[in-house]
């Protein structure tokens, strides 16, 4: 039986797919090759934290942030 | 407190929008800058040259020549300078009328809880998240309206945060953490940008046209080149809480 959880990621066309039952935030990010000091997930619009799980049927959007001055 | 026929003369181009009155909410603010880069550059001069009464502004770093692609605050000779010695001197040419208060110090918790009290509004061009939670965390408790932006390559984000009416910054970013401190590597253009909507926020805040980037990330990316509004929203107030601390009450620093 698959899992989908659709990540969009901005900046990109199309919405990454992944077919997994839950993962957590710092997982997604890592599997997707982005870096935590960077990047901030929110799913229905409510920012979630690196141990926040994400499970099958989500939906959510990773935002690309930076510290710099 | 009235303006006078200098005044009148400097600020003639923005009066017939904003009015005396609107003038007059400027020289009676304080605004609090942490940081004097490239967010700072553009932030300082222009909070100057509206005529913003009071502007405190901390950074304990020099000017260095790797600084001067970005930092239009700052030319050659002021390399090796402090660089809030450097702003201070240039900001006062620009407007005398208006009191600068600059610090050469590491940002710490003690030295906000001495310098937020006194302020109307906290304004973020630091380099790091950790400092920036800690300026955070003392606008939230002294009820200050934090705005905040940062910047990289191409990109950079902005938003405000009002304490009692929106999250904390922590609450938005309470997944980022760690990042490099220091080598900022960034287009020269990219700060002044960000910092020049940081300044519009503040006025914003202070004249009231217009309604606060409050609660929404805008997200800049200059390669699109595309503005995004992402809207953000919470659980409930007793998880902003666990985040934020509770929200302390703005009293206004000065009559």
């Amino acid at each position: 039986m698959s899992h989908v959880i659709k990540v969009k990621v901005t900046g990109e066309q199309a919405p990454r797919i992944l077919d997994v039952g839950e993962i957590s935030v710092s997982e997604l990010l890592r599997r997707l090759g982005l870096s935590k000091s960077e990047h901030i997930v929110l799913r229905e619009g409510i920012p979630l934290t690196e141990d926040d799980i994400i499970r099958d049927g989500d939906e959510v959007v990773v935002y690309l942030v930076k510290s710099g001055g | 407190m009235s303006l006078s026929s200098v005044e009148y003369e400097r600020y003639s181009r923005q009066l017939p929008i904003i009015g005396v009155e609107g003038q007059l909410k400027l020289k009676k603010t304080s605004i609090l800058v942490a940081g004097a880069g490239g967010l700072a550059s553009t932030i300082l001069y222009y909070l100057t040259a509206a005529g913003v009464g009071r502007i405190v502004f901390i950074d304990d770093g020099l000017v260095e020549l790797s600084n001067l692609q970005r930092q239009i605050l700052y030319n050659t000779e002021d390399i090796g300078r402090p660089k809030v010695l450097a702003s201070y001197e240039k900001l006062g040419k620009l407007n005398p009328g208006v009191t600068l208060e600059p610090i050469q110090a590491t940002i710490s918790r003690e030295l906000l809880d001495k310098l937020v009290p006194s302020v109307d509004i906290v304004v973020d061009a630091l380099d790091n998240w950790e400092t920036r939670f800690l300026l955070d965390e003392s606008a939230w408790r002294y009820g200050k309206p934090l705005v905040h932006a940062g910047v990289g390559e191409y990109y950079g984000q902005l938003t405000v945060v009002i304490p009692g009416k929106t999250p904390c910054l922590r609450y938005l970013f309470r997944s980022v953490g760690g990042g490099e401190r220091g080598r900022i590597i960034v287009m020269a253009h990219i700060p002044g940008l960000l910092g020049l909507l940081e300044v519009n926020e503040v006025f914003k805040l202070i004249l009231g046209y217009g309604s606060p980037l409050a609660g929404k990330i805008l997200l800049f990316n200059a390669k699109t080149p595309s503005i995004d509004l992402v809207e953000v929203k919470y659980e409930n107030s007793e998880e902003i809480e666990k985040y934020c601390g509770e929200p302390g009450v703005n009293h206004p620093s000065r009559e």
